[in-house]
């Protein structure tokens, strides 16, 4: 069982390694109040198995339902008696999280909880509940198709990615209709086990938490941690067009990118952060076609999408729209070190910010732990925005050459 | 009682300690201390309020005006939110990048907010930046058409998300159409063209003074000098003073918005609230937590139809009471069942004193857990401010189960309450106009903003 004690800014981080396999993080911040519980499985979307794609999401919310020891009562009755806020689970492509702020006179409870639903979620699912829950992610994934501008990143999302990529997102819970008992009891025992977690808990923290993770967690048996298949990379060769009615003049460009914590994915955020900051108007004319310009790398273990969506002035035609980003992208290689400088200070105030609240430190401790290997790599986190290479993520990723290009409007 | 399985062959499942089997205790009322608010001396007219955060490694600050959309001129919807924007012009967002803060503006018909974070250090110079833009926020026609740009975008944005053309027609319904509140500080589509620079500084003149306006900063450093430098020689002109518009209500109704194609429909409900001022607010609140779950156990729990169901008491002068939710085109009729009866028999639901004082905690919990974030203080004096609102209000103190039906018995009976869906007609209207007469409206690039 190992351990150790790390600095991550102003905060005391102690780290263990359970023999059963389940790394914790211990973030003591008192002047908090609260305590924040979060529980981090390694399996998203992208490990879904071909036939049943949004099993991640399907368990996700079964793992609500209530586990052994819980005798019937469901997680957010539990969670109620602990006066949580903010409770809530969510699952992204390569992890699925499970997170509670709670009094640190509840902390126990939780961890008793969380531990529970780890190691004796398996022989409580019925059939029903599965149907139940699969209803509601059905509609839950439904949503995003009913909003406009939701709907339209979607589709550019999943060119990027298309069937039979890991990545790709169902539009609804099709491929769920015939899951049973018996796939959610396999999922659980492949990757819902101590070997594939990871458990945060930071605020205000009871002396005997650490005590507390021991007992409640340290008997489960621990299971071997599944091998993560690799991400093949996206298959679009050359430049997609799609097209869409839409209310306003719109255009969606994806780029495949690289994945999260490369040397690409640093260069990416400053991108996009010079893009939406277009400093001087150098970029785009703000009194030109472009009304409204955002762009974000959508940061993934093993691939990333790079995102600009560009809204056109009344009267403008969405290709006119497109000429004016491509233009914006190339003028991307050109900016000054001041410029460089300024985009690379709001990402250091932005990482600053987050960590200042109790979930925006958790969530860079579990980020580090993942993409790091080490939970307090909030240095290495700033220092890598010193030395992008933005003239070759540019011409390596941002191309005409292989991208979607969703445009929108009247026609 | 669920169903107990046994699987051959689960570790350690028949052998789990004592400790494994009993839950662990909890703290029923756990005391937390609510984060306080200083206020400081007023400078040239605004109030300037602190909330230190011990150990942040940034401070958050920002300006709340107490003018919101009820200023706005019934030609010119939006105009007030666009004065706030326009702030932010170009040169101002270059000086904040280059000290690493991007502003943020938020917006509610009461009011506006402007916040940014920083490294301590720069606090200064950055109060100094945005107090001498507030002063002058003049534009020049590029900037102008820029802004007027962006808030067009936006509207048009909004007009594609099926819940905030819900929640627009609810508001016109509850509030009327031309109601000064109905719009919520979002512009019309096309509302602001033509506008001239002229007009958006006299509207500022108006608006904008140090007498509305309160500083907020998480920090140690006194930004008072910085203001008073860049306001000095300001006087405000009280003779300007506006006031609230006549607000309208409608008979009930059910208005179907028309998306075509819509595989889902949104079902928005809702009415006129209480003032922000009224003591009874924190108990309509409550009232709108006790409906969400009736109806959210009931679509999701028992039927798995909806993701979500969203439910509150709104701030405002009025506020506004309301309840959202989302489902397949083909259970619309189900789900409106479902709401209309929370809202018949929300009455007879038996409520004990027990979960009132557990309301109490948790409405304390989540004044801390809300203000964990310099965003979540700022926000919570701006609201305040805004609203006319002690700034260290004490948490919500338990009151008898029968005020609370009262006010249930008062404000939740279906006849008084507005009912909007938006979907495609051809999927929900036969669905829906069992439960009465139907208004059909077209859908149109400007139903999200009529005028």
């Amino acid at each position: 069982m190992g351990g150790g004690s790390a600095r991550l800014g102003a905060v005391e981080l102690r780290t263990l390694r359970l023999a059963n396999g389940l790394r914790v993080a211990l973030a003591p911040r008192p002047h908090a109040q609260l305590a924040m519980v979060w529980v981090r499985y390694h399996v998203g979307a992208a490990d879904d198995p071909p036939a049943h794609r949004g099993l991640a999401h399907l368990v996700e919310h079964l793992l609500f339902t209530g586990s052994k020891h819980t005798y019937g009562q469901d997680v957010a009755d539990q969670l109620y008696t602990a006066r949580a806020l903010g409770a809530n689970g969510a699952t992204a492509m390569r992890a699925t999280d499970y997170y509670a702020t709670v009094p640190r006179a509840n902390v126990e409870r939780v961890l008793w909880l969380e531990s529970d639903r780890m190691g004796f979620m398996r022989g409580e699912l019925t059939r029903k509940e599965i149907t139940l829950a699969r209803g509601v992610v059905d509609t839950e994934l439904r949503i995003l198709n009913n909003d406009e501008h939701a709907r339209m990143i979607g589709r550019v999302h999943n060119a990027v990615y298309p069937l039979p990529h890991p990545f790709f997102d169902p539009a609804d819970a099709g491929t769920l209709a015939d899951v049973d008992v018996a796939d959610v009891e396999g999922f659980l025992a492949r990757y819902v086990i101590p070997a594939n977690a990871q458990l945060v808990v930071a605020g205000d923290l009871p002396a005997d938490v650490e005590r507390w993770v021991r007992r409640y967690f340290g008997d489960l048996a621990g299971g071997t941690a599944p091998k993560r298949a690799a991400v093949p990379a996206s298959p679009i060769a050359g430049e997609v067009r799609l097209v869409e009615r839409s209310r306003a003049e719109i255009v969606k460009i994806g780029w495949p990118s690289p994945a999260q914590w490369s040397g690409g994915d640093a260069a990416a955020d400053v991108a996009a952060v010079l893009l939406e900051l277009n400093h001087g108007g150098r970029l785009w004319a703000e009194d030109g076609p472009v009304a409204r310009l955002e762009a974000q790398q959508v940061s993934r273990e093993g691939g990333s999408l790079f995102v600009v969506q560009a809204q056109g002035r009344e009267g403008v035609r969405a290709e006119q729209v497109l000429a004016a980003v491509d233009a914006a992208v190339r003028r991307l290689s050109e900016v000054s070190a001041d410029e460089l400088a300024a985009a690379r200070r709001m990402l250091r105030v932005g990482l600053l910010e987050e960590r200042a609240t109790l979930a925006g430190l958790v969530a860079q401790v579990h980020a580090h732990w993942t993409g790091l290997g080490k939970a307090d790599g909030f240095a290495e986190a700033v220092a890598r925005y010193e030395a992008v290479d933005l003239a070759g993520f540019v011409a390596g990723t941002l191309t005409a050459g292989r991208r979607v290009v969703l445009l929108g409007g009247a026609a | 009682m669920r169903r107990r399985a046994f699987v051959a062959g689960l570790p350690l499942a028949g052998c789990a300690g004592v400790w494994r089997r009993a839950a662990p205790a909890t703290e029923e009322r756990p005391a937390v201390v609510a984060p306080v608010f200083a206020e400081l001396e007023k400078i040239g007219g605004a109030r300037m309020v602190r909330s230190v955060m011990p150990g942040s490694p940034v401070v958050h600050f920002g300006v709340s005006l107490a003018v919101g959309c009820v200023a706005d001129p019934p030609a010119r919807p939006g105009l007030t939110a666009l004065v706030l924007a326009a702030v932010v012009d170009r040169g101002l967002r270059d000086g904040l990048a280059r000290l690493g803060a991007t502003p943020r503006i938020t917006w509610t018909a009461d009011g506006g907010t402007l916040a940014c974070a920083c490294e301590s250090g720069d606090v200064a110079a950055i109060v100094e930046m945005l107090a001498r833009r507030l002063r002058a926020p003049v534009l020049d026609a590029a900037g102008l058409s820029a802004a007027v740009a962006r808030a067009e975008a936006a509207a048009a944005i909004a007009a594609g998300d099926p819940r905030r053309v819900a929640m627009r027609a609810l508001d016109g319904l509850i509030f009327g159409e031309d109601g000064a509140r109905a719009h919520r500080g979002v512009a019309a589509r096309g509302g602001l063209v033509g506008l001239t620079a002229e007009e958006l500084a006299a509207h500022a003149d108006k608006f904008v003074g140090p007498t509305r306006m309160m500083w907020i900063s998480t920090g140690e450093a006194d930004l008072r000098p910085a203001i008073a430098a860049a306001w000095a020689g300001w006087a405000p002109d009280t003779s300007r003073n506006f006031e609230f518009a006549l607000e309208v209500t409608r008979r009930t109704s059910i208005v179907l918005v028309d998306r075509p194609g819509a595989d889902q429909v949104v079902i928005a409900t809702g009415r006129r609230g209480l003032p922000a001022t009224d003591a009874d607010c924190v108990l309509a609140a409550r009232a709108m937590r006790i409906l969400r779950s009736a109806v959210h156990e009931r679509l999701r729990g028992d039927r798995g139809l909806s993701y979500y169901t969203e439910a509150g008491h709104d701030d405002g002068h009025p506020g506004r009471l309301r309840l959202v939710t989302q489902v397949d085109a083909d259970a619309a009729g189900e789900a409106l069942r479902v709401v209309l009866w929370g809202l018949e028999h929300v009455q007879e639901l038996v409520v004990a004193q027990k979960w009132m004082d557990d309301q109490d905690t948790y409405d304390a919990l989540e004044q801390v857990y809300v203000q964990d974030s310099g965003e979540g203080r700022i926000a919570a004096a701006s609201r305040s401010h805004r609203l006319e609102l002690p700034l260290n209000a004490p948490p919500a103190r338990a009151r008898p189960v029968g005020r609370l039906m009262r006010v249930i018995d008062e404000l939740l009976r279906p006849a008084n309450w507005q009912v909007v869906c938006v979907g495609d007609q051809r999927k929900v209207l036969a669905q829906l106009e069992r439960f009465g007469a139907v208004a059909v409206r077209e859908v149109s690039s400007r139903q999200a903003h009529p005028r």
